[in-house]
């Protein structure tokens, strides 16, 4: 079974690796935007490129969660790919643990680019402990934007509605957070708290978990379930 | 031994009958062909035999036991198995690593036979629909299953590579259920034949020959159904298609002569199992 | 940053987006080029444009393509010669103009390099319209290597003007 993990991992990051767009998503666009609002505002000021790494790597886990698991999840049952996979002698979960395992490598590797990024072009180093916060964050983040993402695709919408929807969802949940700046409208703050993303910024910020995360994840993971059992595909 | 057994299986969508009551069984080593017309409930009985649909009534059963176990079954269904963004060697290394097979054996075995050598380093999103039902036929095998359930395995596939690939799924007496809208290469492929028509058996499976010799005669006259010909042929069995009268023609009877009176233009033609399905389609609805 | 300085350096971009498509109207003209519309649109920025009938030379496409550019970047020379005749907000209004037309996701330059060879009209694309042809040629060309040195460049350029921004203000 561990041999069928590796390879269904293996293949879910090559198939990755082969969407160009996905890459420069997942993997350029972070990095670039670490770079222009580091040198923009940070430059000479520790503290926001503090804020800035963890930030990005919060945007990207979010990003990551919400639209390379749920819509991909989907497809296969909307392609029918699943009816052949259910066929094979193997539980079909090591299959998707493959694709969250591949999504958690390719976050791993941002985060490296990105640290070495901070030292390279900022001279900021990242601690041990900060890393351990970093590798929490990923963890527990990439687990309930993913069951977001899921509770949006499988909530019956067409496909173009859907990813239209994970968009909105995500700009919003992105502008309302205190990913790349501090926020002084309280309106906003309170939108901003009661969306997930700033609860996975204090894990990946070292501040603390918040029990709203678990309320988050009770409430999407129950969403999918019926969801998931409502919803009839078509051949 | 049956390998399959399909009971009193009825399945209805938002009030909507898709299937009644139907029952069927394929015998060991056989190669059933279910037909019939689009939307008759070929792919949603598939779909219930693969256990992908739960039917409101009755049951399936393979190789009669209660469990329903795909370790010796091999299935295709109608659209490919495949990622999109994955080679087709990559495909088939996956797959070989589920099932615990050695990649080159595969290889060696099956990709000359299927053609696999010019297409393994292509992406699947880049193959055409008859190389997508190669590769698609050749992951259904690789695990030398006793039975095969097969939609559509015929269609798109090139007809130079049709003969040499049923020839390998026949391989080791496999029993086979397919669907088919190619009735020709039923005929000369299954050993029985089932017909389907609004979600109901309307015969009971046959060989194809037995099939035939439920007909009137062997031989047809087709005629265009215009001037109420129908009205003329009190006398005789027919059934009316695409604009056309099919009247079955016994060389001893003055047919003939009848229609030579009415029309000159006529054509005489063999039976075959559109015919017997669409004269039992007739019986049923008039 | 205030208001003021922000909706002074839009009129300043808007400015320089209509003297940019003078510059595409100018070569059309003197290259005897059929024009048939200027107009406006807001996907995917708001912007001015120019259509005209297009030139089957690779030459003259790329004259055309490139005047637009060729008329700021002389703005941007003569402007930085008079020191931006001291209105730092004019200065900023060129950086954001020059970073939208040398974008790798939607400009002149990524216009000129899908349609730098022929498309192809034989077998499955006969049915095709241009329109879907560029599209396809565009996503082929977009995140490969050639684009990935434009995007690049371009962050060089954006980083340049960042960092050096006390040098011509």
């Amino acid at each position: 079974m561990i041999k069928i993990l590796g390879q269904s991992t293996y293949y879910q990051f090559l198939m990755f690796l082969r969407i160009k767009q996905a890459v420069f998503f997942s993997l350029v666009f972070p990095v670039f935007l670490f770079f222009i609002f580091g040198n923009l505002w940070g430059a000479a000021d520790k503290d926001y490129i503090s804020l800035l790494l963890s930030g990005i790597i919060g945007m990207t886990v979010a990003s990551d969660g919400l639209f390379a698991v749920g819509p991909v999840v989907k497809e296969y049952y909307a392609s029918g790919l699943i009816k052949y996979l259910r066929k094979l002698p193997f539980n079909i979960l090591w299959h998707f643990t493959g694709l969250i395992l591949s999504r958690i490598i390719s976050l791993l590797f941002i985060v490296a680019l990105l640290c070495l990024t901070a030292k390279l072009a900022f001279d900021y180093s990242v601690t041990l402990s900060q890393l351990l916060d970093f590798v929490s964050g990923i963890f527990i983040g990439l687990f309930l934007f993913s069951f977001t993402g899921l509770v949006i695709t499988f909530s019956g919408i067409k496909h173009n509605s859907s990813a239209g929807l994970i968009n909105l969802i995500y700009f919003i949940m992105l502008f309302t957070s205190k990913a790349l700046y501090h926020i002084e409208n309280e309106m906003i703050n309170l939108v901003g708290n009661i969306l997930p993303l700033n609860s996975i910024l204090s894990i990946l910020r070292g501040e603390g978990f918040h029990t709203s995360i678990i309320a988050w994840l009770l409430f999407t993971i129950a969403l999918f379930y019926y969801l998931f059992n409502k919803v009839k595909f078509g051949r | 031994m049956k390998d399959i057994i399909v009971s009193d299986i009825t399945y209805t969508v938002k009030g909507k009958t898709i299937l009644s009551n139907v029952s069927l069984s394929v015998d060991t080593q056989d190669s059933f062909a279910l037909l019939g017309e689009n939307g008759s409930g070929k792919s949603t009985l598939i779909d219930i035999i693969l256990n992908d649909i739960k039917p409101d009534k009755g049951h399936v059963r393979f190789f009669e036991n209660t469990k329903s176990n795909f370790d010796k079954i091999g299935v295709l269904y109608d659209h490919s198995p495949l990622f999109p963004m994955l080679k087709v060697e990559e495909s088939i290394r996956y797959f070989t690593s589920i099932y615990g097979l050695k990649y080159q054996d595969i290889e060696k075995q099956y990709f000359e036979l299927f053609e696999i050598q010019k297409i393994q380093k292509t992406l699947t999103r880049e193959l055409s629909q008859g190389e997508k039902k190669r590769v698609g036929i050749l992951l259904s095998i690789i695990h030398n299953p006793d039975l095969l359930v097969l939609d559509e395995p015929f269609a798109n596939l090139d007809p130079t590579i049709t003969g040499r690939i049923w020839n390998t799924l026949k391989n080791k007496n496999r029993t086979i259920f397919f669907t088919t809208h190619d009735w020709k290469k039923a005929e000369k492929q299954a050993t029985k034949i089932g017909f389907i028509y609004g979600g109901k058996i309307i015969h009971q499976p046959k060989s194809p020959k037995q099939i035939l010799e439920t007909l009137p005669a062997l031989k047809k006259i087709t005629i265009s159904n215009t001037d109420d010909f129908a009205k003329n042929l009190t006398n005789w069995q027919y059934y009316i298609y695409d604009e056309s009268i099919h009247i079955f023609f016994d060389e001893k009877s003055d047919l003939l002569k009848t229609i030579n009176t009415l029309t000159s233009n006529f054509s005489i033609q063999e039976v075959d199992l559109k015919d017997a399905y669409l004269f039992h389609v007739h019986n049923m609805t008039t | 940053m205030t208001l003021v300085d922000i909706l002074q350096i839009i009129l300043f971009v808007m400015s320089l987006m209509i003297f940019h498509e003078s510059g595409h109207v100018i070569s059309a003209k003197i290259m005897g080029l059929d024009i048939q519309k200027i107009s406006f649109q807001l996907k995917p920025y708001p912007h001015f444009f120019v259509a005209i009938e297009w030139p089957r030379m690779e030459k003259q496409r790329l004259i055309y393509l490139f005047s637009g550019s060729f008329v700021t970047v002389t703005l941007f020379i003569i402007a930085l010669l008079f020191h931006f005749f001291g209105i730092k907000n004019l200065y900023h209004a060129f950086v954001v103009q020059l970073i939208l037309e040398s974008n790798p996701f939607y400009s002149d330059i990524t216009i000129a390099a899908v349609t730098k060879t022929k498309f192809d009209y034989t077998n499955t694309n006969k049915q095709k319209s241009y329109s879907d042809l560029y599209q396809e040629k565009f996503s082929n060309y977009q995140f490969s290597y050639k684009w990935y040195i434009h995007f690049t460049a371009w962050i060089g350029l954006i980083l340049f003007s960042i960092k050096y921004n006390h040098l011509f203000t």
